[in-house]
């Protein structure tokens, strides 16, 4: 018997408030962890807080951190609305691979449609395509049992293998590089002044998530699928087509990320075309308990991370994944500030006298 | 005798209730202290207090007349208060033995510990097999479970949150007796109830608490019956209910049918067994047993939550054997399931989320949005005694007998019934409550409602029902009109 006894215990809800004000520790706290990294690195630490904040706030900057903010707050109601389900979706980056490949090809069939038209297929294409992606898992889910959350991170292998065989194979352009050829021109979609009217779709998207989340039957079904079987069954809710419907759904928002980011920034498809954009969402999804209107403010800070690092990659040569270090770390300190005012934790010490008279 | 443990001004706030308001209480040893109160008073939440699950707000503990601070359960166990959960928690793939040797951090090769436990076993009379896996364990035999590991914990202070509210006839009798062995053998007894019966039967004194605060302490033999009902309650009220349902005859249209029924348990034991029954229109119609002897899957499968393996439920004439649970509500069935935690609510949404969500159709409109009449919600409320502001409040955030309300509302009030299903309706209700759930009833009934009981109380099914069927291991084995019954027979049936 170890000498140390750890036991974790419920503790009572706390209040809202208070459970802000612990995730803004949480943020900061993981900032400060950072600053030893960084001077390893042989890097000032001041210097890499300012250029975290010029990088992404600074007025030129503003441009790119929105660019990232519009794939990283999709991916974040994707992982919202999964999560809200009690279904566990983190293969976003795949379905917007998927997304963004499909539109590719829709808009290589018919590079002809004007404008208005294109432009709203650019979303139709990605949703469907990374819906469908996703509910091969929702049915695998909701028939066989299968883990959805093994199987959406499985796929996401599978959505980056096609992307590569596309790229080095039958999409390559005559350049060399292994990247596609462009969008077609009228599925770019143009930017209002230095901002990409992208912002526009993401406002819709976020609204229409909104609705279905908090003023829908589906959204209260689904609060009800997550509750657990007994219920469901009392309820009477099908949930097969739920979680299919909910898988669908979440998959759509993660395909549009990729379709959209494709038309208004990326123009053609590349190996790189993963950014992990996903992986930040899911992290901003933590960071907004699941609450889609506040999902752009914690999205906002992940974008702002992205568009720092290019930054700093250009004037401190800080490597790149110092910042995936940062948001590694960012993930970190939420899910522990959610483990500790959820549950308290208490160590102590048996005393050899209690060992004693155990015997 | 001396004085165990004495709380003095116990304030406990929570974010939609004042659940102690300066709470004053003292326990003794050698005595059964009773603390009584309707559904919502705050029982629960002192208990937790004492046992460390809650820290109060203010206000100070002393044991053995030294201040302590219990902040943890461990806290409380150094300090000897040993409390009995309601809600077993067991590992299923391992015996009761091994379960017992966890719980206690004790090594399940130990022959010491294996002779600690059958002394103990033999001493308080609980018969439970050390060898069987929990998952092969009734709900009952469960709760044995966590009796006796309670009693190893030898504690001087026992706590037990509403034992008797879950458990069978013959289980309430062997808790009774317990902890009148406790009391003689000097520990201290703290007994949580809402049944006035039990406080005579068994406590020396008791405690009434009312919206948080205490009413009185006094010993049992000092207080009358009417007394403990207008303290629990603010006002009294004749227990009226005797006769009433004989006033409408039942007719003789069928509107329930269960022909050969058989089903399987959660884990594919055959627990119903050629099962066949029926209701007519303003009928009530009881099926009691003892614990566990297939009531609640029986009334599971004709609420349609739980398959079928033989046989067939004909509901108005129309064979509903493979509907769901909510095609079966739209013909105008209501359920109240036993489980009320996992099946009856959704613990996470807010009581008005609880309300709607059996019928969601009715609350959607044609877009997919729903709407919510918040008046008429608000009268469901109230008509089962609960505050409208609660409208908003999480489930989880509500006392046991506060959820069954709400299920109650959403069942049984507020839209057209033809057949009630009812699983231990009355289960964790105080007076007021069981009171306006009868009166509900016998006035459906009136209105040709017909209603399939299950429950444990003897008395609620002689009251209540016009026909009993006595259900013993998946079995009716006796079938009789109320005026026919012979009781003691009855009784004997289900102590068997
Ligand atoms: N964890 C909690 N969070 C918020 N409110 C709570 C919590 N636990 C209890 N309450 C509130 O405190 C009050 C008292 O609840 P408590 O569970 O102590 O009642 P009780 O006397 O045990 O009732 P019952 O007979 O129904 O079990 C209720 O109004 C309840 O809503
Ligand atoms: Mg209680």
């Amino acid at each position: 018997m170890s000498p140390l006894k750890i036991t974790v215990k419920r503790r009572e809800r706390l209040p809202r408030k208070l459970k802000a004000l612990y995730t803004a520790v949480a943020i900061l706290v993981s900032f400060l962890i950072a600053a030893p990294i960084v001077a390893v690195l042989g890097i000032d630490p001041l210097m890499f807080y300012k250029y975290l904040i010029v990088g992404s706030f600074a007025p030129y900057s503003i441009p790119l951190t929105i660019i990232n903010l519009i794939p990283v707050t999709l991916c974040c109601i994707s992982a919202i609305i999964s999560f809200r389900a009690g279904l566990w979706n983190i293969g976003q980056d795949g379905q917007y691979v998927i997304g963004a490949i499909f539109l590719l090809w829709i808009a290589s069939l018919m590079p002809s449609v004007p404008p208005p038209l294109s432009y709203i297929l650019v979303v139709l294409a990605g949703g469907l395509a990374g819906g469908l992606w996703c509910l091969i898992c929702g049915v695998l889910r909701a028939y066989t049992e299968a883990n959805e959350a093994v199987t959406t991170l499985m796929m996401l292998y599978v959505a980056s293998s096609i992307l590569n065989y596309l790229c080095y194979g039958p999409w390559r352009s005559s350049v060399g590089f292994p990247e596609t050829f462009p969008l077609p021109q009228s599925y770019q979609l143009p930017n209002i002044g230095p901002i990409t009217s992208g912002i526009i779709a993401l406002a819709v998207l976020i609204f229409i998530a909104w609705i279905i989340l908090e003023k829908t039957r589906l959204g209260l079904e689904m609060s009800i699928l997550a509750e657990g079987s007994r219920v469901v069954d009392y309820v009477g809710i099908r949930y097969r087509r739920l979680i299919c419907l909910v898988m669908f759904l979440s998959g759509f928002y993660a395909g549009v990320a990729g379709s959209l980011y494709l038309s208004y920034s990326a123009k053609f498809l590349q190996p790189g075309f993963i950014a992990y954009y996903g992986f930040s969402g899911v992290i901003a999804a933590w960071l907004c308990e699941l609450r889609v209107e506040y999902s752009v403010l914690a999205s906002l800070l992940l974008a702002a991370l992205y568009s720092s690092s290019y930054t700093m990659q250009a004037t401190l040569s800080i490597p790149s994944y110092m910042v995936d270090a940062l948001e590694g770390l960012l993930l970190i300190c939420i899910l522990l500030v959610h483990f500790f005012t959820r549950y308290r934790v208490e160590i102590r010490f048996i005393s050899t006298a209690e060992k004693g008279d155990r015997k | 005798m001396s004085l165990a443990l004495e709380l003095r001004g116990i304030v406990k706030k929570f974010p939609h209730a004042l659940a102690l308001d300066n709470v004053d209480f003292d326990l003794r040893y050698g005595e059964i202290h009773a603390l009584l109160g309707e559904n919502g008073a705050g029982k629960t939440t002192l208990v937790n207090i004492i046992s460390g699950v809650y820290s109060a707000d203010s206000g100070e503990i002393r044991v053995d007349g030294r201040r302590v601070i219990i902040s943890s359960p461990r806290d409380a166990q150094r300090l000897g208060i040993v409390s009995v959960s309601q809600h077993p928690i067991l590992v299923d793939s391992l015996t009761v033995f091994e379960n017992l040797a966890l719980a206690l951090d004790r090594n399940p090769q130990d022959r010491t510990f294996m002779r600690e436990v059958s002394n103990t076993i033999s001493r308080f009379g609980i018969k439970i097999d050390l060898k069987k896996r929990i998952w092969q364990l009734s709900a009952s035999e469960k709760a044995r479970v966590e009796i006796v590991k309670a009693l190893l914990r030898d504690g001087k202070i026992y706590v037990f949150d509403e034992p008797t509210s879950l458990v069978g006839l013959k289980e309430r009798v062997t808790v009774l007796r317990i902890m009148r062995q406790l009391r003689d053998l000097g520990k201290a007894v703290l007994f949580i109830t809402h049944r006035v019966d039990e406080v005579y039967e068994i406590a020396d004194r008791v405690t009434v608490l009312r919206r948080g605060r205490k009413i009185f302490t006094k010993k049992v033999e000092e207080v009358s019956k009417r007394d403990l009902l207008e303290a629990m309650f603010g006002r009294y009220s004749e227990q009226s209910i005797a006769s009433t349902s004989r006033i409408s005859k039942p007719s003789d249209s069928v509107i329930l049918k269960v022909e050969n029924l058989s089903v399987k348990d959660d884990i594919g034991r055959l627990r119903v067994k050629d099962v066949s029954l029926s209701v007519h229109s303003g009928e009530i119609v009881g099926v009691i047993g003892p614990a566990d002897s297939g009531q609640r899957e029986l009334m599971e499968a004709i609420a349609r939550v739980r398959k079928v393996e033989r046989g067939r439920i004909i509901m108005f004439g129309k064979d509903v054997t493979k509907l769901k649970s909510n095609d079966i509500r739209r013909l105008g069935v209501a359920y109240i399931p036993d489980d009320r935690l996992n099946m009856g609510c959704a613990l996470s949404l807010s009581v008005r989320e609880n309300l709607v969500m059996r019928d969601l159709d009715k609350y959607t409109t044609r877009l997919g949005l729903y709407k919510y009449d918040n008046a008429s919600l608000c009268s469901l409320l109230t008509k089962v005694g609960l505050r409208e502001d609660l409208l908003d409040v999480p489930c989880a955030d509500l006392s046991g007998g506060m959820i069954q309300r709400v299920i109650l509302a959403r069942e049984i009030l507020g839209r057209d019934i033809k057949l009630i299903l009812a699983s231990y309706p009355t289960q964790g209700l105080d007076h007021e409550t069981t009171k306006l759930i009868y009166d509900t009833f016998t006035s459906l009934k009136g209105c040709g409602c017909g209603i399939l009981l299950a429950t444990e109380d003897v008395d609620e099914v002689l009251k209540l029902c016009d026909r009993i069927l006595v259900m013993v291991n998946g079995r009716t084995i006796y079938e009789a009109d109320r005026d026919s019954v012979d009781v003691e027979e009855l009784k004997e049936m289900l102590t068997y």
